[in-house]
This record gives C-alpha cells, sequence and structure tokens, in this order.
C-alpha cells in the first residue's frame, strides 16, 4: 500500500467495519471484540479506569454494581485491547479506556470458496427437471440491520432476547445476580454499534442457496401442430427455494450489503458484506410458456 | 489464394500493424492541458485563486468542526438517529472514535494547509511583483489562516500540523496555547498588510478577529489545564482591538459583524445543513422551544431584565435561519466570527474582571441599547449579568462551551461519567483518522 495507513471504507461512519490494510485479506473486518475469560472474568466496563486503564471487575464489585436496576445504556462491554491492528497487546479496551479497541480482527467478507451446482434431468419423455445451487464458504458477513434491532438503544432492542435481558436488567424485583447474568449475556449477544463498533454483529456465514429449481414438461408435437405451432413448453420455476446457512449468521440474507453498484472508490469497491438498509432478496414462483411458430 | 497473393497480403498486414502500433504509441504519449500541479498554482495569476481556495477551505471546516463542540455545549442539541450526536450531547467530548468528530478532522486540516499555503505562495509572489494586490492576497492569507488557527485553539484538546503526508508530532495539550499565538500573530501581519495597501473594511474584519483571539488566548490560560478562579479574563491586548473595531466600526451604537459566508457556488455550511435540513440536531430547548417535531416555534432564553425574548437570540436565529427564526432554513447561512456586540462583551468582561463597575455597566448597555432593552442598573448580580450576555452575544459563534468551563456550567445532558464533567476544559481531540495515519500519536483513546 505504499506506506498508507489502514483505509477504511465509509469514511467515518463507524458501523462500516471494511478496512484495507497489510496482511489481511482486502476488506477485511476489523472492530470490537469481546475479551475472553483470561483477560476479565466479567467482562464489563463498571469501574473508573486507572491511569487511562480498563480495570476488569471481580464478582463482588459488579454484584454490588448490579446491586440496583441497571440500564444496558449505563456501561460497556470490556474488549480486547490492540497496539495495532489485529495485534493484541494482552489488556482490555472499552470506550474510555485502553487502546485499540477497535482493531480486533473479526473475519474477512471474501470466500475462502465460491462456485455453483446443479443438475439437468429429462425424464418421462417429455418432463425435465432443472436445479441449481451456489454457495459461498470461508467468509464473515455484518449484520448491521440485525445489530441495530438488538442494540441501538432508540431505534432497537426489539428483538424478544434483548427485551427479555433489558427488562432483566432494569426490574427492581431482579436479584443482583440476575442482573449481571443478563448484562454479562448482554455483552456476549447483544452490545454493538459506536462505541463498540462490530462487536457481536460479524459472523461466520457459509451458506448454500438453492438458487433455482425448475420442472419443464414439453408438450407433444401432435397436440402443437394441431395449434399451428412449431414448439411449446411450459415452465413451473422457483428461484431462492431455499437458503442453508452452515454458519451462524443470524441477520436475514448474507448476500444483502449496504451499497448496490456505484462508481468506484473505496467503499464502492471495498465495503462489502455489510448487510443493512435493504431487504433479503425474495423467493420468486414463476410459471411460464414457451412457444415457436 | 496463391502463395506469392498470400505474402503480399501478409506483408502489407504487417506493415499496417506496425504502422498501428507506432500510432499508438505516440497516441498514448500525450500531455493533458487540463492537468494541474502543484507548481501551476505559484503563479501571480493563481495567487488570488489560491487565497480563494483557502477562504473556501477555512470556511467549510469552520462550519464542520463548530457543530460537535456546540453540541456537547449547551448551544446545541441531539434530536435525530445518530447516536455519535448523542454522545457529544452527554458530554464525552474526549472521543476521537466519535464519528462526528471524526469527520470534520480533516477538513480542518486541510484548511490549515491550504491557508498556511497560501500564505507561502503569495509571500513568494510579493517578492517578485510587490503591488497592492499582491499584498492584499497576501493580508486575505493570513487572515484566513488566522481564523483557522483561532478555531484549532479555541475547540481543539490537540493538534497535529503535518505536511501532506509527512505526518508531524501532536502539539500536545500543554501547548496548545501556541496556537493561538500563532493565530494573533497570522492575524497582526494581515491587519499591517490591509493598512499598508489601505483596505480599511478587511483591516477591520482582521482586527475584530485578533480581538476575539486575543480573549480566546486569555480564556484558553484559564481553562487550563483546569478552569480556575472565577473565570472572568482580562485581556488588555484583546481591549485594545475592540476599542479600535468599535470607533472604525461607527462607534458604540454600531451594530456590525464580520461573517463566513457560505453559498453553491462556494461551500455549503456543514452544521446548517445537520440542523436546517437534516435535522440531527437542534439549539437546546434553554436557547429555543421547538415542535412535537423538533421545529423552532418559539424563544426560550429571555432578557433577565425585561423578560422578553431575548432579541440577540432572535438576531442570531434570524440570521441562521435566513431571515425569520421559525423558518425552515437553509443550507447556506452565514456564521459570525465577531461583531461590535463581542467587541463590547470583551470590553466589559475585562472591566469586570478588573472590578470596573462602571465601564462594564457602559459596554453592556451598548449591547442592550442595540435591541432597545432596559439599561443594566445593577438589576441581577453583575456575573449572571455578564454571563447571560455573553451567551446571547456569541451565540452560534463556536465559543459556547469553554465559557461553560469557566464559569463552572454544566449542561443538563451531561452525563456524570462523561469527560465534561470529569475533565472540565477538555475539547475535542486529534481524532481517529489522524491517529492512525501519524505514527507519531500514541494509539491511546484516554485522555480524559
Amino acid at each position: 500500500m505504499g506506506g498508507a495507513p489502514p483505509l477504511k471504507t465509509g469514511g467515518t461512519y463507524p458501523r462500516y467495519r471494511n478496512f484495507l490494510t497489510v496482511g489481511y485479506a482486502p476488506a477485511a473486518f476489523f472492530g470490537a471484540k469481546l475479551a475472553g475469560s483470561d483477560l476479565a472474568e466479567i467482562p464489563l466496563n463498571i469501574l473508573a479506569p486507572v491511569g487511562g486503564e480498563c480495570v476488569a471487575p471481580t464478582r463482588q464489585q459488579a454484584l454490588e454494581y448490579f446491586s440496583q436496576p441497571r440500564d444496558p445504556s449505563s456501561f460497556k462491554p470490556l474488549a480486547i485491547g490492540n497496539s495495532d491492528f489485529g495485534t493484541p497487546n494482552g489488556k482490555l479496551a472499552s470506550h474510555n479506556c485502553g487502546s485499540g479497541l477497535l482493531d480486533s480482527y473479526l473475519g474477512k467478507p471474501t470466500p475462502d470458496f465460491a462456485g455453483s451446482f446443479g443438475f439437468n434431468i429429462a425424464f418421462a419423455g417429455n418432463f425435465e427437471l432443472n436445479s441449481l445451487l451456489e454457495y459461498k464458504l470461508g467468509h464473515q458477513v455484518q449484520d448491521l440491520s440485525g445489530m441495530f434491532r438488538r442494540a441501538n438503544g432508540f431505534i432497537g432492542r426489539n428483538t424478544p432476547r434483548s427485551a427479555e435481558l433489558y427488562s432483566i436488567m432494569v426490574n427492581p424485583a431482579s436479584s443482583a445476580e440476575q442482573r449481571l447474568d443478563a448484562a454479562v449475556s448482554w455483552a456476549e449477544e447483544i452490545e454493538g454499534l459506536s462505541p463498540m463498533s462490530g462487536m457481536n454483529g460479524i459472523y461466520d456465514a457459509d451458506w448454500v442457496q438453492w438458487r433455482e429449481l425448475s420442472l419443464v414438461y414439453r408438450i407433444p408435437t401432435s397436440f402443437v401442430e394441431s395449434w399451428g405451432l412449431s414448439t411449446a413448453t411450459m415452465n413451473l420455476g422457483v428461484r431462492n427455494l431455499k437458503l442453508f446457512m452452515l454458519g451462524d449468521y443470524p441477520g436475514m440474507d448474507p448476500e444483502g450489503n449496504v451499497l448496490g453498484r456505484c462508481n468506484g472508490g473505496l467503499s464502492c469497491n471495498f465495503l462489502d458484506s455489510t448487510e443493512g438498509w435493504g431487504i433479503p432478496v425474495p423467493r420468486r414462483v414463476t410459471l411460464s410458456t414457451r412457444v415457436t411458430f | 489464394m496463391n502463395g506469392r497473393t498470400f505474402m503480399t497480403r501478409a506483408s502489407a498486414l504487417v506493415a499496417a500493424l506496425a504502422f498501428t502500433a507506432c500510432g499508438l504509441g505516440d497516441l498514448l504519449d500525450v500531455s493533458n492541458p487540463n492537468d494541474l500541479i502543484e507548481g501551476d498554482v505559484k503563479t501571480e495569476a493563481a495567487a488570488s485563486a489560491v487565497v480563494n481556495g483557502a477562504l473556501t477551505l477555512v470556511s467549510s471546516s469552520v462550519s464542520q468542526s463548530w457543530q460537535p463542540y456546540l453540541v456537547a455545549s449547551d448551544e446545541l442539541r441531539w434530536i435525530g438517529s445518530r447516536d455519535a450526536w448523542l454522545s457529544l450531547d452527554k458530554g464525552f467530548v474526549d472521543d476521537p472514535l466519535n464519528e462526528f468528530i471524526d469527520g470534520p478532522f480533516p477538513a480542518m486540516g486541510q484548511g490549515r494547509w491550504m491557508s498556511d499555503f497560501a500564505i507561502s505562495v503569495v509571500d513568494s509572489l510579493v517578492g517578485e511583483n510587490p503591488s497592492a494586490a499582491m499584498k492584499a492576497n497576501l493580508a486575505r492569507a493570513n487572515l484566513y489562516s488566522g481564523i483557522m488557527y483561532m478555531v484549532i485553539g479555541e475547540i481543539q484538546e490537540d493538534f497535529a500540523f503535518s505536511n501532506k503526508t509527512e505526518a508531524a508530532p501532536p502539539v500536545g495539550s500543554e501547548n496548545m496555547h501556541r496556537v493561538l499565538d500563532d493565530a494573533i500573530s497570522r492575524l497582526s501581519t494581515a491587519i499591517a498588510g490591509f493598512n499598508e495597501v489601505g483596505d480599511a473594511d478587511m483591516a477591520l474584519n482582521a482586527m475584530a478577529v485578533r480581538a476575539r483571539a486575543r480573549q480566546s488566548r486569555a480564556i484558553w490560560d484559564v481553562v487550563n489545564p483546569n478552569p480556575s478562579g472565577n473565570g472572568l479574563v482580562n485581556s488588555a491586548e484583546a481591549g485594545a482591538d475592540a476599542m479600535a473595531v468599535i470607533a472604525a466600526a461607527g462607534g458604540n451604537d454600531a451594530d456590525w459583524l464580520f461573517n463566513l459566508t457560505y453559498s453553491s457556488a462556494s461551500a455549503s455550511n456543514s452544521m446548517a445543513g445537520w440542523i436546517n435540513d437534516r435535522k440531527e440536531n437542534q439549539l437546546d430547548l434553554s436557547v429555543a422551544t421547538a415542535t412535537a417535531a423538533n421545529d423552532i416555534d418559539g424563544i426560550a432564553l429571555k432578557d433577565p431584565i425585561d423578560e422578553v425574548d431575548d432579541p440577540s437570540v432572535i438576531k442570531w436565529l434570524n440570521q441562521w435561519k435566513g431571515g425569520n427564526y421559525l423558518d425552515k432554513g437553509g443550507i447556506y447561512p452565514p456564521l459570525t466570527l465577531a461583531s461590535t456586540r463581542m467587541m463590547h462583551i470583551i470590553l466589559a468582561e475585562n472591566a469586570l474582571a478588573g472590578g470596573n463597575e462602571a465601564t462594564f455597566t457602559e459596554h453592556i448597555n451598548h449591547i442592550r441599547a442595540m435591541d432597545g432593552l432596559t439599561p443594566f442598573s445593577g438589576q441581577i448580580d453583575n456575573m449572571e449579568m455578564l454571563q447571560h450576555m455573553r451567551r446571547v452575544t456569541v451565540l452560534l459563534q463556536g465559543l459556547r462551551l469553554a465559557d461553560m468551563y469557566r464559569w463552572g456550567i454544566s449542561a443538563p445532558s451531561w452525563e456524570s461519567s462523561s469527560d465534561a464533567v470529569k475533565c472540565p476544559g477538555v475539547m475535542l481531540p486529534i481524532s481517529i483518522i489522524e491517529r492512525r495515519a501519524n505514527e507519531n500519536i500514541a494509539n491511546d483513546y484516554a485522555v480524559c
């Protein structure tokens, strides 16, 4: 890259996490990644930083914090700190402590393998069955629409799991144990968007899409000629029949992207596999007739 | 086809291909007359354009950078959907990852670099051609650079003066007063230049901006490293400039101002785009009331003596909306950098800080007289009056957050864990786009 710093797609918009940086696949995802138990028993940033460093709470401290109802907007998770892109520094980072919060490697949008396969079978004289399946294996996709639904405090948090955890944390009747468990689950499953951009949003998204299945019937010549035609066929087809998700991607459609076709530039070329602002590819059933004369 | 014919045709084809290839070589070896390189703008013919370009970039930058600064204060509030604005509204000022701190940062670098480049280019040209026009260009370049440095010094916690791809070390929070000193130096050069060519109007503009910069320099000392004392500043140099501006503008009654302007032919006002057009932010409810759709429908900030909608607020909001503050407004309103009202408030504060109550009252009343308000005569506490008059006099002029810090004023929206509460005095950080590209800046997010 000629000494250029890592290039981020999407300008300053923090939710787009594709980067161009040396040593990684084009458009690799970088963002916040929840700290593991080796760094923090309780991965919640609920204590004041000391000297700029994050402080992981003990279970007792966490229970004390959750001895009263807590809105999940009032705390953030503890994430892995980094000294450079994809280089963990062995420390913690969060929105107000540590460094390299958004520099953890989270995956790549380009698949290791992609292709298609299918068959074409003629049977019973005038019938033909066609099928086509496509696949992408070995890549990740960001479920940005899902991140909004799960995590955004204003236009989201309306999934059953978000609502369940939220209600436990703000319920005065919950115990500290219940609130703490809900808060940890929140950090592990729900928390995302700015400032924890990328967290709980980028998933293994291997898929096989049954792209097309069609049944063709060639109407016998004796009938066709009596109608004054040379040939006639009827076709009953289904497109996007079934999506088989092999990874853990929870979004609507791993083929979606926030950008369609556009004219060049970093984002047009590399802002990829980020599902948002759109609807899934629809299933389509068609019945058609083709005649020649 | 016999062998001879084949050979003849083949030879002709080879010759044609060779000719074509030679032709292609020449065809691709062209100079595009529309290409411009850096050297092309270092000419006398381009001098004025270079300075105008600097003005456009500086104006654009100011309109971008004032918004995060003011959303963090109690002048603007978040009403939209982008939570990074909300974060600023809550007082999280010191966040290099905030997209709305990060977004304007490159524009600030461009405005700074281009205005310094304009000084360099035109300074060299003045040496070759010391005409009045060229000297005026140089004075303008210094004015625009001075404005950019002043704004950087007013709103940034730190800054790096990088040069193209050469990364510079950060100035350092403790040294940011030097940026304001540099602003004052450039503005002084501008004033001298305008005076030399007899351009009194531009000299007045530069003098007014220098008065502001000098007061901001004094304010910097009060809020760094932490706010101290009663927050009042007394800058004799700012006062001298303010007096000169008032005199040149027509006397104590003159209601004069100096604006950065925006248009479709130059640049849009980014802050207006976000507020008037996109409606992501709006005037704070302590300043203006709003409908359920968050459109302004009245003035909330009242004059403390007459208890009427504050006329200064109406004045600035009318300007902001392009006529009437109840209008939707557009994306090209001007931004005020300095005014005679601001000069009076500088002089009033100097007087109050110096214990000269009569002069304080005099300048407060010059402003009040412009709006037909009842003269101040001790109806409320002097400090209370100063703080109110300062707030309404410099509304939407990129100064409020520092005023809040120095006077210990908190925005109701600030969270107890926010930077503004934990580290009063902290300003906007060097954002992540510069940190990633500048090897001199530690990847350290926790300044506050």
